[in-house]
Protein backbone atom coordinates (compact mmCIF):
# COMPACT_ATOMS: atom_id res chain seq x y z
CA UNK A 1 0.00 0.00 0.00
CA UNK A 2 2.66 2.62 -1.06
CA UNK A 3 3.13 5.53 -2.72
CA UNK A 4 1.56 8.73 -2.35
CA UNK A 5 -1.15 9.07 -5.00
CA UNK A 6 -2.78 5.99 -7.22
CA UNK A 7 -2.90 8.19 -10.23
CA UNK A 8 0.11 9.86 -9.74
CA UNK A 9 2.93 8.82 -12.51
CA UNK A 10 3.11 5.48 -14.52
CA UNK A 11 0.75 2.92 -15.56
CA UNK A 12 -2.74 3.83 -13.65
CA UNK A 13 -4.16 0.09 -11.87
CA UNK A 14 -6.65 -1.13 -14.58
CA UNK A 15 -9.53 -0.96 -11.66
CA UNK A 16 -8.83 2.84 -11.43
CA UNK A 17 -8.94 2.72 -15.67
CA UNK A 18 -12.70 1.66 -15.07
CA UNK A 19 -13.77 4.56 -13.07
CA UNK A 20 -11.92 7.10 -15.14
CA UNK A 21 -13.15 5.64 -18.44
CA UNK A 22 -16.86 6.15 -16.92
CA UNK A 23 -16.60 8.97 -15.41
CA UNK A 24 -14.23 11.32 -16.87
CA UNK A 25 -10.79 12.76 -15.35
CA UNK A 26 -12.60 15.19 -12.65
CA UNK A 27 -15.69 13.14 -11.61
CA UNK A 28 -13.61 10.05 -11.42
CA UNK A 29 -10.63 11.39 -9.91
CA UNK A 30 -12.92 12.62 -6.83
CA UNK A 31 -14.60 8.95 -6.60
CA UNK A 32 -11.57 7.24 -6.79
CA UNK A 33 -9.87 9.71 -4.11
CA UNK A 34 -13.32 9.07 -1.65
CA UNK A 35 -13.09 5.54 -2.27
CA UNK A 36 -9.76 5.12 -1.81
CA UNK A 37 -10.00 7.67 1.82
CA UNK A 38 -13.16 5.09 2.91
CA UNK A 39 -11.40 2.15 2.50
CA UNK A 40 -7.73 3.43 4.15
CA UNK A 41 -6.11 3.07 1.23
CA UNK A 42 -3.23 4.83 -0.84
CA UNK A 43 -3.02 2.51 -3.61
CA UNK A 44 -3.86 -0.37 -5.18
CA UNK A 45 -0.90 -3.33 -4.98
CA UNK A 46 -2.95 -6.69 -4.12
CA UNK A 47 -6.62 -8.12 -5.29
CA UNK A 48 -7.11 -7.97 -1.74
CA UNK A 49 -6.59 -3.87 -1.83
CA UNK A 50 -8.84 -3.84 -5.05
CA UNK A 51 -11.90 -5.81 -3.34
CA UNK A 52 -11.39 -3.21 -0.57
CA UNK A 53 -11.50 -0.23 -3.24
CA UNK A 54 -14.42 -1.28 -5.11
CA UNK A 55 -16.70 -2.27 -1.89
CA UNK A 56 -16.37 1.73 -0.55
CA UNK A 57 -16.79 2.59 -4.44
CA UNK A 58 -19.73 0.70 -4.63
CA UNK A 59 -21.22 2.52 -1.35
CA UNK A 60 -21.45 5.91 -3.49
CA UNK A 61 -24.18 4.33 -5.45
CA UNK A 62 -25.59 4.62 -8.89
CA UNK A 63 -22.65 4.33 -11.53
CA UNK A 64 -20.11 3.69 -8.69
CA UNK A 65 -21.96 1.17 -7.39
CA UNK A 66 -21.80 -0.56 -11.03
CA UNK A 67 -18.12 0.44 -11.58
CA UNK A 68 -17.36 -1.46 -7.84
CA UNK A 69 -19.14 -4.45 -8.57
CA UNK A 70 -16.93 -5.06 -11.89
CA UNK A 71 -13.85 -3.98 -9.84
CA UNK A 72 -14.93 -6.38 -7.10
CA UNK A 73 -15.59 -9.73 -9.57
CA UNK A 74 -12.40 -8.85 -11.05
CA UNK A 75 -10.30 -8.75 -8.15
CA UNK A 76 -12.27 -12.17 -6.54
CA UNK A 77 -11.47 -13.47 -9.92
CA UNK A 78 -7.97 -12.40 -8.94
CA UNK A 79 -8.11 -13.87 -5.52
CA UNK A 80 -9.20 -11.77 -3.67
CA UNK A 81 -10.98 -13.06 -0.33
CA UNK A 82 -11.25 -10.13 1.78
CA UNK A 83 -8.30 -11.74 4.45
CA UNK A 84 -5.78 -9.02 4.69
CA UNK A 85 -3.39 -12.08 5.83
CA UNK A 86 -3.27 -13.50 2.25
CA UNK A 87 -2.46 -11.46 -0.41
CA UNK A 88 -1.75 -8.06 1.08
CA UNK B 1 2.83 -16.38 -19.92
CA UNK B 2 0.85 -18.68 -22.55
CA UNK B 3 2.42 -16.80 -25.53
CA UNK B 4 -0.65 -17.02 -27.09
CA UNK B 5 -1.03 -15.40 -30.96
CA UNK B 6 -4.53 -14.23 -31.09
CA UNK B 7 -6.94 -11.93 -29.43
CA UNK B 8 -10.20 -10.88 -27.99
CA UNK B 9 -10.68 -8.91 -31.04
CA UNK B 10 -9.84 -12.03 -33.74
CA UNK B 11 -12.16 -14.44 -31.72
CA UNK B 12 -15.61 -11.91 -32.14
CA UNK B 13 -14.65 -11.49 -35.44
CA UNK B 14 -13.86 -15.44 -36.12
CA UNK B 15 -17.45 -16.03 -33.75
CA UNK B 16 -19.45 -13.88 -36.35
CA UNK B 17 -18.03 -15.62 -39.50
CA UNK B 18 -19.46 -19.00 -38.25
CA UNK B 19 -22.51 -18.07 -36.31
CA UNK B 20 -25.60 -19.64 -36.90
CA UNK B 21 -29.28 -20.24 -35.56
CA UNK B 22 -31.02 -23.21 -33.65
CA UNK B 23 -33.59 -23.80 -35.51
CA UNK B 24 -31.65 -23.74 -38.57
CA UNK B 25 -29.78 -26.48 -37.23
CA UNK B 26 -32.19 -28.70 -35.49
CA UNK B 27 -35.75 -27.30 -35.90
CA UNK B 28 -38.46 -27.88 -33.47
CA UNK B 29 -40.17 -31.22 -33.64
CA UNK B 30 -36.85 -33.06 -36.00
CA UNK B 31 -37.02 -36.63 -35.39
CA UNK B 32 -34.15 -38.96 -35.00
CA UNK B 33 -32.91 -42.02 -37.08
CA UNK B 34 -31.50 -44.94 -34.80
CA UNK B 35 -30.72 -47.09 -37.62
CA UNK B 36 -26.91 -46.13 -37.53
CA UNK B 37 -24.83 -45.90 -34.05
CA UNK B 38 -24.92 -42.05 -32.95
CA UNK B 39 -20.95 -42.15 -31.28
CA UNK B 40 -17.85 -43.16 -32.84
CA UNK B 41 -16.07 -46.11 -31.32
CA UNK B 42 -13.31 -44.35 -29.67
CA UNK B 43 -15.95 -42.15 -27.87
CA UNK B 44 -18.04 -44.95 -26.72
CA UNK B 45 -17.92 -48.02 -24.69
CA UNK B 46 -14.61 -49.44 -23.50
CA UNK B 47 -14.73 -53.07 -22.83
CA UNK B 48 -15.85 -56.53 -24.48
CA UNK B 49 -19.63 -57.09 -23.97
CA UNK B 50 -20.08 -59.70 -26.09
CA UNK B 51 -23.29 -60.84 -24.71
CA UNK B 52 -25.18 -58.02 -25.93
CA UNK B 53 -27.31 -58.58 -29.62
CA UNK B 54 -25.49 -56.05 -32.11
CA UNK B 55 -28.91 -54.66 -31.99
CA UNK B 56 -28.63 -53.98 -28.30
CA UNK B 57 -24.70 -52.72 -28.81
CA UNK B 58 -26.14 -50.22 -31.43
CA UNK B 59 -28.74 -49.23 -28.66
CA UNK B 60 -26.40 -49.00 -26.37
CA UNK B 61 -24.24 -46.64 -28.41
CA UNK B 62 -27.26 -44.54 -28.93
CA UNK B 63 -28.03 -44.66 -25.34
CA UNK B 64 -24.29 -43.29 -24.96
CA UNK B 65 -24.94 -40.14 -27.61
CA UNK B 66 -27.73 -39.45 -25.64
CA UNK B 67 -25.68 -38.73 -22.27
CA UNK B 68 -22.99 -37.52 -24.42
CA UNK B 69 -25.33 -34.66 -25.36
CA UNK B 70 -26.35 -34.01 -22.20
CA UNK B 71 -23.32 -33.99 -20.30
CA UNK B 72 -22.73 -31.46 -22.91
CA UNK B 73 -25.87 -29.23 -21.80
CA UNK B 74 -24.84 -30.34 -17.90
CA UNK B 75 -21.31 -28.95 -18.23
CA UNK B 76 -22.36 -25.27 -20.32
CA UNK B 77 -24.66 -25.10 -17.07
CA UNK B 78 -21.68 -23.64 -14.84
CA UNK B 79 -19.50 -22.52 -18.30
CA UNK B 80 -22.20 -19.26 -18.70
CA UNK B 81 -22.33 -18.39 -15.17
CA UNK B 82 -18.46 -18.45 -15.66
CA UNK B 83 -18.65 -16.70 -19.27
CA UNK B 84 -20.69 -14.18 -17.66
CA UNK B 85 -19.06 -13.50 -14.49
CA UNK B 86 -15.27 -12.83 -16.43
CA UNK B 87 -17.63 -10.50 -18.90
CA UNK B 88 -18.59 -8.69 -15.77
CA UNK B 89 -15.12 -8.24 -14.14
CA UNK B 90 -14.12 -6.90 -17.78
CA UNK B 91 -17.07 -4.21 -17.92
CA UNK B 92 -16.31 -0.81 -18.21
CA UNK B 93 -12.52 -1.46 -19.23
CA UNK B 94 -12.05 -3.67 -22.21
CA UNK B 95 -14.55 -3.84 -25.06
CA UNK B 96 -13.32 -6.39 -27.11
CA UNK B 97 -13.28 -8.85 -23.96
CA UNK B 98 -16.85 -8.49 -23.07
CA UNK B 99 -17.89 -8.63 -26.72
CA UNK B 100 -16.25 -12.01 -26.92
CA UNK B 101 -17.02 -12.99 -23.44
CA UNK B 102 -20.58 -12.06 -23.87
CA UNK B 103 -21.07 -13.62 -26.69
CA UNK B 104 -19.34 -16.73 -25.39
CA UNK B 105 -22.17 -16.92 -23.15
CA UNK B 106 -24.67 -16.11 -25.68
CA UNK B 107 -23.51 -19.26 -27.57
CA UNK B 108 -23.07 -21.86 -24.52
CA UNK B 109 -27.06 -20.93 -23.72
CA UNK B 110 -27.82 -21.68 -27.57
CA UNK B 111 -25.52 -24.99 -27.76
CA UNK B 112 -27.17 -25.75 -24.32
CA UNK B 113 -30.44 -25.02 -26.34
CA UNK B 114 -29.81 -27.41 -28.55
CA UNK B 115 -28.90 -30.37 -26.76
CA UNK B 116 -32.00 -30.28 -24.53
CA UNK B 117 -34.11 -30.04 -28.01
CA UNK B 118 -31.90 -33.12 -28.98
CA UNK B 119 -32.52 -34.71 -25.47
CA UNK B 120 -36.25 -34.09 -25.43
CA UNK B 121 -36.53 -35.67 -29.30
CA UNK B 122 -34.67 -38.76 -28.14
CA UNK B 123 -36.80 -39.13 -25.28
CA UNK B 124 -39.67 -38.77 -27.34
CA UNK B 125 -38.39 -41.15 -30.40
CA UNK B 126 -36.28 -44.01 -28.43
CA UNK B 127 -39.09 -45.67 -26.81
CA UNK B 128 -37.67 -46.36 -23.44
CA UNK B 129 -37.21 -44.40 -20.89
CA UNK B 130 -33.39 -43.49 -20.76
CA UNK B 131 -31.95 -41.50 -17.41
CA UNK B 132 -29.36 -38.49 -17.30
CA UNK B 133 -27.55 -36.46 -14.94
CA UNK B 134 -29.91 -33.80 -13.77
CA UNK B 135 -28.31 -31.76 -10.96
CA UNK B 136 -26.62 -28.82 -13.40
CA UNK B 137 -26.87 -26.18 -11.49
CA UNK B 138 -26.03 -28.05 -8.31
CA UNK B 139 -23.11 -29.16 -9.82
CA UNK B 140 -22.22 -25.56 -11.55
CA UNK B 141 -22.06 -24.71 -7.97
CA UNK B 142 -19.66 -26.59 -6.59
CA UNK B 143 -17.52 -25.96 -9.80
CA UNK B 144 -17.39 -22.63 -9.40
CA UNK B 145 -16.72 -22.13 -5.73
CA UNK B 146 -13.48 -23.47 -6.73
CA UNK B 147 -10.45 -21.11 -7.62
CA UNK B 148 -10.97 -19.28 -10.63
CA UNK B 149 -7.79 -20.15 -12.33
CA UNK B 150 -8.81 -24.19 -11.80
CA UNK B 151 -12.23 -23.82 -13.01
CA UNK B 152 -10.60 -21.90 -16.20
CA UNK B 153 -8.42 -25.14 -16.54
CA UNK B 154 -11.13 -27.49 -16.18
CA UNK B 155 -13.04 -24.95 -19.24
CA UNK B 156 -9.93 -25.30 -21.60
CA UNK B 157 -9.73 -28.98 -20.44
CA UNK B 158 -13.53 -29.23 -21.97
CA UNK B 159 -13.30 -27.02 -24.96
CA UNK B 160 -10.01 -28.39 -26.52
CA UNK B 161 -11.62 -32.10 -25.74
CA UNK B 162 -14.39 -31.37 -27.81
CA UNK B 163 -12.53 -29.82 -30.48
CA UNK B 164 -10.31 -32.77 -30.63
CA UNK B 165 -13.63 -35.34 -30.32
CA UNK B 166 -15.06 -33.80 -33.48
CA UNK B 167 -11.97 -33.65 -35.66
CA UNK B 168 -10.15 -36.76 -34.69
CA UNK B 169 -13.13 -39.06 -34.02
CA UNK B 170 -15.81 -37.68 -35.80
CA UNK B 171 -16.14 -35.97 -38.69
CA UNK B 172 -14.77 -38.73 -41.19
CA UNK B 173 -16.64 -41.67 -39.32
CA UNK B 174 -18.83 -42.74 -42.21
CA UNK B 175 -20.66 -45.03 -39.75
CA UNK B 176 -22.55 -43.01 -37.71
CA UNK B 177 -25.73 -40.94 -37.93
CA UNK B 178 -24.96 -37.94 -40.04
CA UNK B 179 -27.30 -35.75 -38.01
CA UNK B 180 -25.46 -36.60 -34.97
CA UNK B 181 -22.13 -35.64 -37.12
CA UNK B 182 -23.93 -32.15 -38.02
CA UNK B 183 -25.10 -31.27 -34.71
CA UNK B 184 -21.28 -31.59 -33.54
CA UNK B 185 -19.95 -30.12 -36.05
CA UNK B 186 -21.86 -27.09 -35.41
CA UNK B 187 -21.14 -27.09 -31.90
CA UNK B 188 -17.14 -27.49 -32.80
CA UNK B 189 -17.43 -24.47 -35.20
CA UNK B 190 -18.18 -22.08 -32.14
CA UNK B 191 -16.20 -23.58 -29.44
CA UNK B 192 -12.94 -23.09 -31.72
CA UNK B 193 -13.20 -19.51 -30.68
CA UNK B 194 -14.79 -20.55 -26.78
CA UNK B 195 -11.22 -22.47 -26.05
CA UNK B 196 -9.36 -19.09 -27.79
CA UNK B 197 -11.23 -17.35 -24.88
CA UNK B 198 -10.63 -19.44 -21.92
CA UNK B 199 -6.36 -19.51 -23.09
CA UNK B 200 -7.08 -15.42 -22.94
CA UNK B 201 -8.55 -15.49 -19.72
CA UNK B 202 -6.65 -17.77 -17.95
CA UNK B 203 -3.73 -15.99 -19.40
CA UNK B 204 -5.21 -13.19 -17.62
CA UNK B 205 -5.50 -14.83 -14.07
CA UNK B 206 -1.98 -16.12 -14.41
CA UNK B 207 -0.60 -13.08 -14.75
CA UNK B 208 -0.65 -12.08 -11.14
CA UNK B 209 -1.32 -15.36 -10.03
CA UNK B 210 1.55 -16.15 -7.06
CA UNK B 211 3.23 -19.79 -6.90
CA UNK B 212 0.88 -20.84 -4.03
CA UNK B 213 -2.06 -19.63 -5.97
CA UNK B 214 -1.24 -21.75 -8.74
CA UNK B 215 -0.91 -24.80 -6.83
CA UNK B 216 -3.86 -24.66 -5.17
CA UNK B 217 -5.71 -24.05 -8.46
CA UNK B 218 -3.82 -27.61 -9.90
CA UNK B 219 -5.32 -28.97 -6.26
CA UNK B 220 -8.47 -28.07 -7.07
CA UNK B 221 -8.57 -29.06 -10.94
CA UNK B 222 -7.63 -32.67 -10.04
CA UNK B 223 -10.37 -32.41 -7.64
CA UNK B 224 -12.66 -31.65 -10.02
CA UNK B 225 -11.70 -34.06 -12.18
CA UNK B 226 -12.23 -36.67 -9.61
CA UNK B 227 -15.47 -35.37 -8.94
CA UNK B 228 -16.56 -35.40 -12.17
CA UNK B 229 -15.27 -38.94 -12.54
CA UNK B 230 -17.81 -39.93 -9.70
CA UNK B 231 -20.83 -38.38 -12.06
CA UNK B 232 -19.61 -40.70 -14.69
CA UNK B 233 -20.01 -43.64 -12.91
CA UNK B 234 -23.55 -42.52 -12.15
CA UNK B 235 -24.41 -41.79 -15.69
CA UNK B 236 -22.68 -45.53 -16.14
CA UNK B 237 -25.39 -47.05 -13.42
CA UNK B 238 -28.08 -45.40 -15.53
CA UNK B 239 -27.09 -46.40 -18.97
CA UNK B 240 -27.34 -49.84 -17.31
CA UNK B 241 -31.02 -49.76 -16.61
CA UNK B 242 -31.87 -48.06 -19.82
CA UNK B 243 -30.18 -50.43 -21.96
CA UNK B 244 -31.73 -53.00 -19.91
CA UNK B 245 -35.32 -51.17 -20.77
CA UNK B 246 -34.12 -50.99 -23.99
CA UNK B 247 -33.12 -54.99 -24.73
CA UNK B 248 -36.60 -55.94 -23.04
CA UNK B 249 -34.39 -58.76 -20.84
CA UNK B 250 -32.53 -58.84 -17.61
CA UNK B 251 -29.01 -58.75 -17.58
CA UNK B 252 -27.71 -60.81 -14.53
CA UNK B 253 -25.78 -58.81 -12.12
CA UNK B 254 -22.36 -59.84 -13.12
CA UNK B 255 -23.26 -58.85 -16.58
CA UNK B 256 -24.51 -55.75 -15.19
CA UNK B 257 -21.43 -54.85 -13.45
CA UNK B 258 -19.64 -55.57 -16.96
CA UNK B 259 -22.00 -53.04 -18.76
CA UNK B 260 -21.98 -50.11 -15.57
CA UNK B 261 -17.80 -50.84 -16.03
CA UNK B 262 -16.99 -50.39 -19.90
CA UNK B 263 -19.33 -47.27 -20.17
CA UNK B 264 -17.95 -45.82 -17.18
CA UNK B 265 -14.50 -46.64 -18.73
CA UNK B 266 -15.52 -45.45 -22.04
CA UNK B 267 -16.68 -42.01 -20.09
CA UNK B 268 -13.70 -41.40 -18.71
CA UNK B 269 -11.67 -41.60 -21.70
CA UNK B 270 -13.97 -39.47 -23.47
CA UNK B 271 -14.41 -36.43 -21.21
CA UNK B 272 -11.02 -36.90 -19.15
CA UNK B 273 -8.53 -38.59 -20.32
CA UNK B 274 -9.03 -37.29 -23.62
CA UNK B 275 -8.24 -33.79 -22.27
CA UNK B 276 -6.29 -34.80 -20.16
CA UNK B 277 -3.60 -35.67 -22.30
CA UNK B 278 -4.38 -33.93 -25.36
CA UNK B 279 -0.81 -32.11 -26.55
CA UNK B 280 -2.71 -28.45 -26.76
CA UNK B 281 -3.83 -28.88 -23.22
CA UNK B 282 -0.51 -30.50 -22.12
CA UNK B 283 1.27 -27.29 -23.63
CA UNK B 284 -0.49 -25.21 -22.02
CA UNK B 285 0.17 -26.68 -18.70
CA UNK B 286 3.48 -27.01 -19.05
CA UNK B 287 3.89 -23.56 -19.43
CA UNK B 288 2.26 -23.10 -15.97
CA UNK B 289 4.20 -25.49 -14.16
CA UNK B 290 6.51 -28.44 -15.68
CA UNK B 291 5.46 -30.32 -12.07
CA UNK B 292 2.02 -29.15 -12.48
CA UNK B 293 1.89 -30.73 -16.12
CA UNK B 294 3.38 -33.69 -15.17
CA UNK B 295 0.70 -34.57 -11.83
CA UNK B 296 -2.23 -34.27 -14.77
CA UNK B 297 -0.35 -37.05 -16.71
CA UNK B 298 0.35 -39.05 -14.38
CA UNK B 299 -3.56 -39.06 -12.68
CA UNK B 300 -4.56 -39.40 -16.58
CA UNK B 301 -2.42 -42.42 -16.82
CA UNK B 302 -4.31 -43.57 -13.59
CA UNK B 303 -7.74 -43.11 -15.08
CA UNK B 304 -7.01 -45.16 -18.40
Amino acid sequence: MAGSSPLAKGAIDPALTKVLNMMGPDRGRAAIADAMRRAALTSLQTPNDRLRFACALMESGGICAAIGRAIKIQAILHGANGDPSTND
Amino acid sequence: MLELDYDYASCVKNSEKVAWKLDDVMPEGTRLDFGRPFLPTALSARGDLSFLTADERRKLNQITGNAYLNLFGFVEEYIIALAVQHAEAEMFGDHDAIRALVRFADEEVKHQALFHRYVEAFRRDFGHECEVLASAAEVAGVILGKSPIAVMLVTLHLEIMTQAHYVECVKDDTAIDPFFIKLLRFHWMEESQHARIDALELDKLLSAATPEMIKTAFDDYLGLIDAFDGLLKAQAEMDARAIARAAGRTFDPDQTRQIVAAQHAGYRHTFLVYGMTHSTFLEDLAKISSDAAHRVSHRAKELS
